[in-house]
């Protein structure tokens, strides 16, 4: 009997190795990934990205102005070539050079104290076909808007016949919130609504469906019997599968959007709530049902009076912890076309923008966070 | 108008027979105390004649109608003549204590106004009126689960004073409660039987309660009626005969 066991134990044993090794291979396990060069670098980009996500961002200012200047000279024509932008900058240059001379380049009226670049730009030739540009220099302008500087003509030039020079000047403004904060508020609003109004449409389904599956008030006769273990396994079935499951059929079914996510959350909230409540419900003193039941009342007058004030703050607790749940949820909905945060913040991550991502990932920490905090203390408070 | 209890026998689902061929007779005005061990069957037949628990066989018969054979609708016109307290109360303890008083009326008012929470303001009258005989007028709006034991009780006989009961079932009524409040609530349940004239039925644990208020006593015994008469004809031979061999008389 003893050895019996023991060999029990040993085939039992490589049993569960077998399983473990077999697993192993299965789901592909391969520590050395996470490590790798490449993807260490990858994983540096996203985590650096995400500590630094876009809140606010600079308003960028820009200025432009462009001039043509011939190379070589055609005719001994110096006066120079004057570009007036009515109030805004001028650029003062000769109008044609010689290659391997040096042109000097004015400007005024333009941002004080702001970033000045220099370019030619090439129209499309045969030669460029797509057309092109070559950086001609930089420097700043001073307090009064004005800049100079010293340009070289470069061989290249004369065998376009000229370029036109551009002079854009770059200032960073005031620092705003950045668009991808907006979206992520807007956004993270719309998930908190969704998960909102599923509960509270799956609260009303839910409330009156539990009484069906509470044992002590419908598990009587044959009839009460059959509906009872009907509502049961719905809830049981149901229940098994995940919401994200099932908002991928409803986006399929509705389209793509928050109303998609709202069905998918109901539906994962009715039966979730419905086990909930009717645990509850199946739970409460039995003594004052009896005591109404003596005094000739229905039965309708025995759950508003003995059933319901015994079951309506746990109900109301049970409803504030599924919100909280169901804002988690929420927030990944919109990866399987639910709406909500999680579509824009695949999104986001599809086009390698993790600045943004983070964004969205730091509002879903944030809002999550609260809620779990709000949801415990109401759930204190009702207690 | 006699209370007849006729062969009454409960067994239950799992097989506990906590009732067998229970008969008796109860006329107007009487005071009896059903006594036993705990599980002789008190509760059960206090809880048959009014058909929370439902007989297995036998018949209740009251004012001439049959009680085992009523429909549901006739069952909730008679219960609301019957008026029941217990052992654990059974207020609803979250509801205030005018609440639990004015749902002892919800036989008898509209009942879809009551699912509302409506109750007419002549009920709500009657209410405190009940309030005021068990002496807890000023508590009406305290919530129920703020009362001591026995001022709990007493809001659980305003219940079922508004209900104007013929009859009263008393299971256990005392019995969690302070001995020194016992004859308090007694003295109320008494006085619904002398004053109104309402019958009673009252399962009691302490002989010196039943000699005290008792009219008549019946005596079960794993759900056998062993002793149906005046309670000063409890003997020690009776008395063993009810609690079995082993069991000792103390006070009473």
């Amino acid at each position: 009997m003893r050895r019996h066991r023991r060999w029990l134990q040993i085939i039992g044993g490589l049993l569960a190795l077998g399983i473990y090794a077999g697993s192993w291979h299965v789901v592909g396990i391969d520590l050395k990934r996470l490590v790798e060069p490449q993807a260490a670098q990858r994983a540096r980009e996203i985590f650096t990205a995400f500590l630094a996500p876009e809140i606010l961002v600079p308003e960028r200012g820009i200025q432009r102005v462009e001039a043509l200047v011939r190379v070589p000279c055609e005719s001994g024509n110096a006066s120079p070539s004057t570009v007036e932008a009515g109030e805004g900058p001028r650029l003062f240059l000769p109008p044609c050079a010689s290659p391997g001379t040096r042109i000097r380049v004015r400007g005024e009226g333009f941002r004080p104290r702001s970033e000045l670049v220099l370019r030619w730009v090439f129209a499309p030739s045969p030669q460029l076909p797509l057309g092109g540009e070559l950086p001609a220099g930089r420097t700043r302008t001073d307090d009064a808007g004005r800049f100079e500087l010293e340009v070289e003509i470069r061989p290249l030039l004369a065998r376009e016949g000229g370029a036109r020079l551009q002079a854009e000047a770059q200032w960073e403004g005031r620092w705003r919130i950045s668009p991808a904060l907006t979206r992520t508020i807007e956004l993270m609003l719309q998930t908190i609504f969704l998960a909102l109004m599923a509960t509270t449409l799956a609260t009303g389904i839910a409330a009156p469906l539990s009484f069906l599956a509470a044992r002590n008030i419908t598990a009587r006769g044959p009839v009460g019997t059959a509906v009872y273990y009907m509502v049961r396994t719905t809830f049981n079935v149901v229940r098994s599968i995940e919401p994200l499951v099932v908002a991928a059929i409803f986006a399929t079914w509705v389209g793509f959007g928050p109303f998609a996510g709202v069905l998918a959350l109901t539906v994962a909230t009715v039966v979730n709530l419905g086990k909930l409540f009717s645990e509850v419900i199946e739970t409460i003193d039995p003594g004052p049902v009896e005591a109404l039941l003596a005094t000739g009342a229905n039965s309708l007058q025995v759950i508003r009076y003995a059933v319901i004030p015994q079951i309506t703050l746990p109900f109301l607790a049970f409803i504030i912890y599924h919100w909280d749940i169901n804002i988690r949820i929420s927030t990944v909905v919109g990866f399987v076309g639910g709406g909500g945060i999680g579509y824009q913040l695949k999104l986001w991550i599809d086009q390698t923008d993790y600045h943004k991502a983070g964004t969205a990932v730091w509002a879903i920490v944030a809002v999550v966070s609260a809620m779990d905090y709000v949801s415990a203390r109401l759930r204190e408070a009702i207690r | 108008m006699p209370l007849i209890v006729d062969r009454l026998t409960k067994i239950y689902p799992d097989g506990t027979r906590a009732l067998h061929e229970v008969s008796f007779t109860v006329e107007d005005g009487e005071f009896v105390a059903i006594i036993g061990l705990s599980g002789a069957g008190k509760s059960t037949l206090l809880r048959c004649i009014n058909r929370l628990i439902e007989p297995t066989s036998g018949r209740v018969i009251w004012n001439g109608i049959d009680i085992t054979a009523a429909s549901p609708r006739e069952l909730r016109k008679i219960r609301r003549q019957i008026g029941m307290i217990f052992q654990q109360f059974n207020l609803v303890k979250r509801a205030t204590v005018l609440t639990n008083v004015l749902t002892g009326r919800l036989g008898y008012v509209n009942p879809w106004l009551s699912l509302l929470g409506y109750f007419p303001p002549s009920e709500v009258q009657r209410a405190m009126r009940a309030l005021e005989r068990v002496g807890l007028a000023d508590l009406a709006d305290k919530r129920a689960d703020e009362l001591s034991g026995g001022q709990q009780q007493r809001v659980g006989i305003a219940r079922a004073l508004m209900q104007e009961p013929r009859l009263l079932l008393a299971d256990e009524p005392v019995a969690s409660l302070d001995p020194v409040l016992a004859h308090s609530i007694l003295r109320y349940i008494e006085e619904l039987n002398r004053k109104d004239g309402v019958t009673v039925l009252c399962s009691l644990h302490f002989l010196d309660l039943v000699h005290r208020y008792a009219t008549r006593v019946i005596g079960l015994k794993d759900g056998i009626k062993v002793f149906d008469g005046r309670p000063d004809e409890i003997d020690d031979r009776r008395f063993k005969e009810i609690y079995g061999q082993e069991a000792e008389r103390i006070g009473g």
